[in-house]
Formats: C-alpha cells, structure tokens, sequence
C-alpha cells in the first residue's frame, strides 16, 4: 500500500521510507491504545470546560509516549525527526480521532520561532515546558483597531530599568483563559518608521496588570478573550530576538501559523470530518458527487503538505507550495460544514451546528483569506503592491 | 506493503523530460500558439525515430519503463505548448498493446462521448496516418486505420486534430484511468501557462494609470488560479501514485485547469476573447480531453 508519508519519505533528509512507514505503523498502534472512546464519540459536543481539560491532557500523553515535538531537533526535547513524519503523524492521528493538543501554539507557533530567534537561555527555559504540555501559550498579535494591518499595533512597551512597561489591549487571544505565556507584538519605539517600532516578548500571563474579558463567539464557545496590559513589567529577558526586531519574528511565527505542520494539523480535523459525512450522515448515497469532490479534496490537503515537504530545499516552490494551503484547507472546511449542517444525522446535530458555526472563524483568523490571496498574488505571482 | 514511493521522478523521467523541454522550445521557438496550432512545428517522424513513443512501454516489453509518475510529468509538460501532435496518445497506446508497439505510426482511440452519439472521438484522427486501437483490453489487440473508419474531422480543438468515426475503443479499467490521468495532467500543464501568461499579461497592461495587477480583484482571481494549478498538479501525483485516487484525482484536475484557463481569459479583458490570442487553444484542448476522460471514467 502506498502510505502518505512513504510519498514524502525520500526527501525528508531523516529516515528511509521503509522507516517512515514503520513509524506511521507504529503511530497508528499507540493512537488506536491511547485516543479516549469517549473523545471520539462527543468530540463535537463537549462542553469548554472538558474539551480543553481533555486536550491539556492529550498534550502529555503525547509527550510521554515520544510524540511530542516530532520535527524539533532532539537537543532541543523534541524526537530530532522530520516534516515527513509530523505528516506521517497527522495521517494516523485523522484516522484515529486524535484530539488537537491544546498546546497548540506552543508546539507550532512559539518552538520554532525560539529556535530561530532565541537565546540558549530562552530555549532551555521554554521549550521543554512547551514540549511536555506544562505550558499552553497564546498569541498577542491583534488588537481592536489593527486586525489585518498588523504592523500598526498600538500597545506601547515603554523602556524601564530591567524592561519594559506595557500598555495596551489585545483581542482574540484565544485560549488565554488557559495559558501560561503569551507571544506578545508591541511597539516598542513610538517614533520610528513602519516595521522598525516593534518587539516581541515572552510574556508572562501572570504577570501583574493582565486582564481578561472573555469574547462571545458565534458558536456559543469562549476561548476568545479581550486582553489587557496595564502597565504590565516585562523583564529584558523575555524579549524575543532583540528590541526592534518584532517585525521579523512574526513573521516566523506567521510562516510556521500557516505553514505545512499547520496544514498536516488540520488534515486532522478535516478527514475526521469527512469521515462522519461519508460513513454516516449521508444516507442513501446522497450528495454522492459532492462529497466524492469534497473527499478528494481533503485528501489533497495532506499531498499538497507531503508536496511542500518534498519541496523543502527550494524556497521558491516551497513557497509556492505553501502560501496557499491556508486559504485552501479552510475554505474546503467551511463547505464540509456547510453540507454536514444541511444533511446531518440526528445523533451528529450539535456536531455539525458546532462545525458550521466555528468553522465560519478558520477563513478570518491567522490572517484573513483576503490578506492570504494578496501574499500569493504579491509574493508568489509577482503582481505589483 | 512497506514500498518506497516518491513524489518525485524516475531517472527516465527527469531526462525525458528535460529533453521533450529542450525539443518543443527549439521547435515552437517564440511562434504563437493560435500558428503552431495549425502547423506541424515537429514531424511524427521526429518522434518515432527518437524513441518517444516508447518511454511509456514497460521495460519487460522493450521500452524505457516510465512510471505513470515520469508519465504525468510528460503530460504536464506537453500541456504547456499544446503541440499538435499524436506524442501522448501513442505513448499510452503502446503502454498497454502490443499491436500499437509494433506500428511505427501514431496510434490513437475511438471514445463516444455525451454528446457525440454513435460516433466515436478519435484525438488525432485527423493527422497523417494514424491508426485506432480496438482494444485495450489486454487480449488480442488491433489496430483498424482512420481511412477504413470512414472518419471525419472535428475543428474544435486544433491541437487535437479530432475526427468522428463510427466506432468504439474498448478499454480495461487501468489503462482507462492511466489515460485519463495523463491527460488531466496536459489540462493541469496547459492551466500553469494560462496562469503564467496571464500574470505577464496584468502586469503590463495599465488602465485607470497602473498595472491591472494592482487591483485586488485581480489579485484575488489569479491568487485563486495559482493555488488551483498549484493542487491540479498535486492531484495528477496523487492519482499516480495512488491507485485508489486516479479516477477522482483526474476529475480534480481537469474542472480545477480548466477553471484558471477560463480565468485567464477574464483578465485578459476583451483580448482573452480573440483568436489571436490563443488561449482558446488550451481551452478547447483541456475541454475536449475532459469529455473523452469522463467517458472512460464512467
């Protein structure tokens, strides 16, 4: 049988593709073992509370059974493997239900920007908590007045001795209710030009000054919130490689947020999706056509990410193979619930009505579709700004 | 079960095509494809003599063992230029039949579609001496010639040069779906250089005092068409390498091609719409493979 990761395996600089299989074999046992019965059955219609109780969990079982970290370098606690098997992971965690670790951010966004743009001292403070799901992070990028125009943040940092003092809100910080750390964008320079007058920081979310106002979202959920920095200390130490130079690392962190790790993930979600509307709620073959389309789309999601993979040496292609995979996965996403939402089972009702609604967030977060069309347009097609 | 598949080609692959790359630039050689079209810028003599036809015949049979990968990657290749010649048809043919092997002309199919009633589609039909397989079958397969046919050309696609013929190619599921597959990727190879003339085409263009690559609208449309070419590619490598995806894989790649060739006519404004142009060519050559797909398909 041809495997997904035995397509990417050749590339991946790590392993064979016999090993790749062997580890996707291996991955599948473990998740069959370990993937709770009752996740699988009310995945869709659990309650916050016990969804994220439940994920939290999730992220240290996977860490004690090596799982954790799987394309970080093992000097860093992660297992030293490649993109070919993160891929390989999400292809056995879809078949199995598996939950999203609720360290998500961590895992995705903060580790590899820390590998890049960190000090040693910041890398061993952070990334093992982060690997073995001790820390959840949150992400501190939009504020009310700059959504897609990310540069024009606003919450100042002023300069102390041993820091900084922050000012300002944030919003749509998900998850923050639940986090131990936040990235955080600030301007830390009020005169200097676009792009020069940012930092980022590590911040403590316990920290003296932080405060929360939970954010009602269409779907009832709540693990957005407002957040507030008042006149919040910020140690020298928590600034993320160096004052000024903010721009950059977001957009590391942007990268790997719609990156192929990213898209692997959210194969996840997707085939677990599919697989209710295929071997459930679409009785009598209806919507054969359709669903035989929104199929092989979703099993596109995860070639195209074995694609950019094989990719990984040229930055071009890579490039080209990526910055369209956002925009693909969660537009195909919305039509999924679109249609679950329409034929629903009666035992699968909440599910959908809770997909339909969320789903509806995926083409605005992490930068919306619209801002993800322009960086194709501009930076793969070459069309004029 | 524990097969190393990789997305990327065979060694016959990689210099076949990089030859076909080099043979198709020298001929065509900056000429528009609304000239070429109709022209004959590379002699079937050319081809059969260089061995082209046989890259796809398996290596037990005589021939340089192309995988279906290496012959997507042709596929993709040879969409880009739409040369009017019966390379890729008599490729597949002589994959799967021994009669097409031992005939040293081009050989092509005879497909009735939807629309075509009790005529059968013969791509090439039309082009010197082309002959039809009877069979795909695996068995005793023949070869019966376009004259003994009684066939007549179709102009709707030039860089087919169809004729009608009253009769039917039978097919097996495999070589069904291989063909289908190869030339969905001739779709997925004619929309990335749509997309690619395209966007030289809204860079230059101004109205209103810029570019009309300027204008989001156009951005978003051609943003669309890029991720559309990027996984219309991807598609046609899933559909080879994974047997349980072809027929679908195909399917994908034909509607997603043929989206971006249609936009590319769109942003081409009242030009996209001229013969002159030529984007026709690529439009009729990927609509008219897909009808013929969609055939052995079902």
């Amino acid at each position: 049988m041809t495997t997904l990761a035995s397509t990417s395996a050749g590339t991946a600089g790590h392993d064979t593709g016999h090993d790749i299989v062997l580890f996707e074999a291996e991955a599948s046992k473990w998740l069959q073992a370990n993937v709770s019965q009752y996740w699988r059955e009310n995945r869709g219609a659990l309650s916050e509370v016990e969804e994220v109780k439940i994920r939290g969990e999730w992220d240290r079982t996977l860490y004690a059974g090596g799982y954790s970290g799987l394309s970080i370098p093992r000097e860093y606690g992660g297992q030293g493997l490649g993109l070919a098997h993160e891929v390989a992971f999400a292809s056995a965690a879809a078949r199995a239900q598996a939950p999203d670790a609720l360290g998500r951010i961590g895992r995705i966004l903060t580790a590899p920007t820390l590998i890049e743009h960190g000090t040693q001292e910041q890398k061993d403070r952070f990334l093992n908590p982060i690997l073995s799901g001790e820390d959840v992070w949150c992400q501190g990028f939009s504020e009310p007045a700059s959504g897609s125009d990310l540069a024009n943040v606003k919450t100042l940092a002023t300069k102390v001795d041993g820091g900084f003092t922050v000012r300002g809100r944030k919003t749509w910080t998900s998850y923050s209710a639940y986090s131990h750390r936040c990235l955080l964008l600030v301007r830390t320079d009020a005169k200097a030009p676009r792009y020069k007058n940012l930092s980022l920081f590590l911040a403590d979310m316990k920290s003296p000054g932080i405060s929360l106002s939970p954010i009602k979202q269409i779907s009832g959920s709540q693990h957005f919130s407002e957040t507030d920095f008042d006149d919040v200390f910020i140690p020298d130490s928590d600034v993320l490689g160096g004052v000024g130079n903010g721009w950059g690392v977001s957009m590391t962190i942007l990268k790997n947020e719609r990156g192929s790790v990213e898209g692997a993930v959210r194969y996840i979600e997707l085939r677990a999706d599919m697989d209710l509307l295929v071997n459930c709620c679409a009785r009598n073959g209806e919507y054969k056509e359709l669903i035989q389309s929104l199929d092989t789309r979703t099993e596109l999601v995860k070639w195209q990410v074995s694609k950019s993979v094989a990719r990984e040496d040229d930055q071009v292609k890579f490039f080209a193979a990526t910055a369209g995979l956002k925009v693909y996965w969660s537009d195909l996403w919305k039509e999924i619930a679109n249609l679950g939402i329409k034929i629903s089972c009666s035992s699968h009702r909440a599910h959908w009505r809770h997909q339909y609604l969320e789903s509806r967030s995926a083409s605005i977060y992490s930068g919306t579709n619209e801002i993800q069309r322009n960086i194709v347009a501009e930076r793969v097609l070459g069309l004029p700004k | 079960m524990s097969k190393t598949v990789d997305l990327e080609l065979n060694e016959i692959g990689v210099e076949a095509a990089a030859g076909l790359r080099e043979m198709l630039k020298s001929a065509i050689n900056g000429a528009p494809v609304s000239m070429y079209s109709v022209a004959e810028p590379i002699t079937w003599k050319e081809f059969s003599e260089g061995g082209w036809d046989a890259i796809g015949i398996s290596e037990a049979d005589g021939g340089a063992g192309a995988t279906l990968r290496d012959l997507v990657a042709i596929g993709h290749l040879w969409g880009q230029s739409v040369l009017p010649s019966p390379l890729i048809t008599t490729i597949m043919a002589k994959r799967f039949s021994a009669a097409a092997r031992e005939y040293a002309g081009p050989v092509s199919f005879a497909i009735k579609t939807r629309s075509s009633g009790e005529l059968g589609i013969i791509p090439f039909g039309s082009y010197g001496e082309t002959k039809v397989l009877k069979n795909l079958t695996g068995g005793a397969d023949s070869l019966v010639s376009t004259s003994d046919l009684q066939a007549l050309a179709d102009d709707y696609a030039d860089s087919l040069r169809l004729a009608e013929g009253k009769f039917e190619t039978e097919f097996t599921k495999a070589a069904a779906e291989e063909l289908a597959l190869v030339w969905a990727s001739e779709a997925a190879g004619a929309a990335f250089a749509m997309l690619n003339k395209a966007v030289e085409y809204v860079k230059t263009r101004e109205q209103f005092g810029q570019p009309i690559g300027k204008f989001q609208i156009i951005k978003h449309y051609l943003a669309d068409a890029q991720m559309l070419v990027e996984l219309a590619e991807t598609a046609t490598m899933m559909g080879a390498l994974d047997e349980k995806m072809r027929r679908d894989s195909a399917i994908y790649a034909f509607d997603a091609s043929i989206k971006v060739i249609e936009t590319a006519i769109q942003v081409h404004g009242g030009l996209g719409f001229t013969w002159e142009m030529g984007i026709h060519v690529y439009l009729r050559h990927a609509t008219a493979l897909r009808d013929l797909a969609l055939e052995i398909l079902n």
